[in-house]
């Protein structure tokens, strides 16, 4: 019993431990929470677009001498509106547009760290996350952000309802469709960015997706799936970074393939929606 | 807060419903609309007739205030239809995302997010609202169903109890009997009838021209220009349906003159236009 005790106690003995868990539980929640809009309005794409688009952002603000999170915020709301400008304003195609300003931010970022001679910014840090290198202020800033995210979709909650289930009947209700629209642009930017340190931009869209899309297949209503998407990310979390401490592995990638994971035995398993059920009702159907 | 986000239009006194003034519309310099005029008065249940491609979703799309016409004016109860919350557009069934996790009561709720208003939630008078909205379109007993789960008919049923539940004086619906069974289709009419004892001005693309003639007060029979408008006596004419329908009507020889359209439904009509 002791022996469990101190096998669940012992990683965080070390306090840089207990920041990352601190930081993973702010991403593990707040990201399934507004990545269900993600899910439900198919914004994958765009999401991880937005991801790859904010290392610019990032590199700058370094080269500055500025906190990470201003450059990268600057970068992801500036780009969330452009695109959305973009793919409204003209013919050409929602991904289309996501697609072009994506490889082209993202190769200005990759740039601008080659013409780094000193290796001071590290593209593997930015990518992949760096959890264990959280600091106070980090952890502080990531809260705020966290809460205000989580406020604004509570304050909006039946306007972002309306606008991802039915768009033509949030405009016959004279919604302000478009202000609503760039909010939630703007709002993916910043959970983007609390996600940087965590996960790191090339796997955020794991955290927006896949514990929602998990909640998704087990759930009725809108409520309860971002609830039990938010249970699912703050477990994948847990459980990734006693991954990451015993068999040393990226902190980042294993809370993603914890998540991964029980979203594989959700689809599998699910009572009704899940792969077995529906295997077992079609072959019922038949005999 | 509402206020500066979106400002709500006032009725005048005595202005019809809906008012169309040479409404013409032009898409990429293909002409959809020409010249439609009418004035349509309180509480009339109007049919609008057409064969596919005539411009009746795109007609009734200008009304709901989601597309701009390029020429003329509409008017709804006096003023042009961007600030009113009184009219409700039951569009296509294709439209929605029938996966989406919300059950019957939270989408009837959805009609009445203008008169809850920005950061308020449901009351209780606002739930009961939704259940007697439900309750007059014999719904009530799917209130938490998952939407998907349920058929066609029930499907429109809980479109229309969203339309009660917004308090909507002018109903716009696209082709809503298509697909149904019989009994579907009665019961939708049912409704209808409900709404125009209850005052309410209910307008109804259908391609089905039996069911418009049967049920309807008005006909409007449109194939890009407005041929006719009336009872379905006169706008229904032999003359009228020629102009309309042009080769597809046939005549059958006989002492009564029979007509026979050879028109078909529907998927994917007038769709020259996404809002």
């Amino acid at each position: 019993m002791s022996d469990l005790l101190s096998f669940l106690v012992e990683p965080f003995q070390y306090s840089f431990m207990l920041r990352g868990l601190w930081a993973s539980l702010i991403v593990g929640v707040v990201c399934p929470i507004l990545g269900s809009y993600v899910v439900l309005r198919g914004m994958a794409f765009f999401g991880d677009a937005l991801a790859h688009i904010i290392l610019p952002g990032v590199v700058i603000a370094f080269l500055l001498g500025w906190p990470y999170a201003v450059g990268a915020l600057i970068f992801g709301v500036a780009a969330a509106l452009l695109i959305g400008f973009i793919s409204r304003r003209t013919d050409i195609k929602d991904d289309t547009a996501i697609g072009v300003v994506f490889a082209g931010a993202f190769a200005l970022g990759v740039a601008l760290i080659s013409l780094q001679r000193s290796y001071a910014v590290d593209l593997t840090h930015i990518l992949f996350g760096d959890l264990l290198g959280v600091s106070n202020s980090d952890l502080m800033l990531m809260g705020i952000l966290g809460l205000l995210v989580l406020l604004t979709v509570f304050a909006f909650y039946k306007e972002f309802l309306v606008l991802s289930f039915d768009p033509t009947l949030a405009k016959t209700l004279r919604l302000p469709v478009t202000f609503l629209q760039n909010l939630l642009l703007v709002l993916l930017a910043v959970v983007i960015v609390i996600s940087l340190q965590a996960v790191g931009i090339a796997l955020v869209l794991a955290m927006l997706v896949t514990p929602a899309s998990s909640a998704y297949i087990l759930t009725k209503r809108l409520p309860n799936m971002m609830l039990l998407g938010a249970l699912i990310g703050a477990i994948s979390s847990v459980l990734g970074l006693y991954l990451s401490f015993y068999i040393n592995v990226a902190s980042g990638a294993s809370i993603v393939l914890v998540a991964t994971a029980i979203f594989a035995l959700i689809f599998v398993f699910a009572p009704r929606r899940g792969a077995v059920w529906s295997w077992l009702s079609t072959r019922r159907e038949r005999s | 807060m509402p206020k500066i986000l979106s400002h709500i239009q006032e009725h005048d006194a005595g202005a019809s419903p809906i008012h169309l003034h040479n409404i013409t519309l032009r898409y990429n310099g293909v002409s959809v609309l020409e010249e439609i005029n009418a004035d349509i008065p309180a509480g009339e249940r109007i049919a609008v007739v057409g064969p596919n491609g005539a411009g009746k979703t795109t007609l009734i799309k200008i009304i709901a205030g989601l597309i701009e016409p390029t020429h003329g004016e509409i008017n709804i109860f006096g003023h042009g239809p961007g600030g009113h919350i009184c009219i409700a557009y039951v569009p296509q069934r294709s439209q929605v995302d029938w996966d989406f996790p919300a059950n019957v009561a939270e989408v009837v709720m959805m009609g009445r997010i203008h008169q809850i208003g920005f950061f308020h939630w449901p009351t209780r008078a606002d739930w009961a609202i939704v259940r007697e909205s439900l309750e007059r379109v014999d719904m009530q007993a799917f209130s938490d169903h998952r939407i998907g789960e349920l058929s066609g008919g029930q499907q429109q049923r809980v479109f229309l109890a969203q339309a009660l539940s917004q308090e909507a004086e002018v109903v716009l619906l696209d082709e809503p009997l298509t697909g149904l069974d019989i009994p579907g289709q009665e019961a939708i009419l049912h409704i209808l009838n409900d709404l125009h004892q209850a005052g309410v001005t209910v307008l109804t693309a259908t391609h089905d021209l039996n069911l418009a003639a049967k049920h309807f007060d008005q006909i409007m029979l449109l194939n890009r220009r407005l041929i006719s408008y009336g009872p379905a006596t006169e706008a229904l004419s032999q003359e009228a349906l020629m102009q309309a329908y042009g080769n597809q009507v046939h005549m059958l020889p006989g002492a009564d003159g029979a007509l026979i359209l050879s028109d078909t439904c529907c998927e994917g009509d007038d769709e020259v236009l996404r809002s």
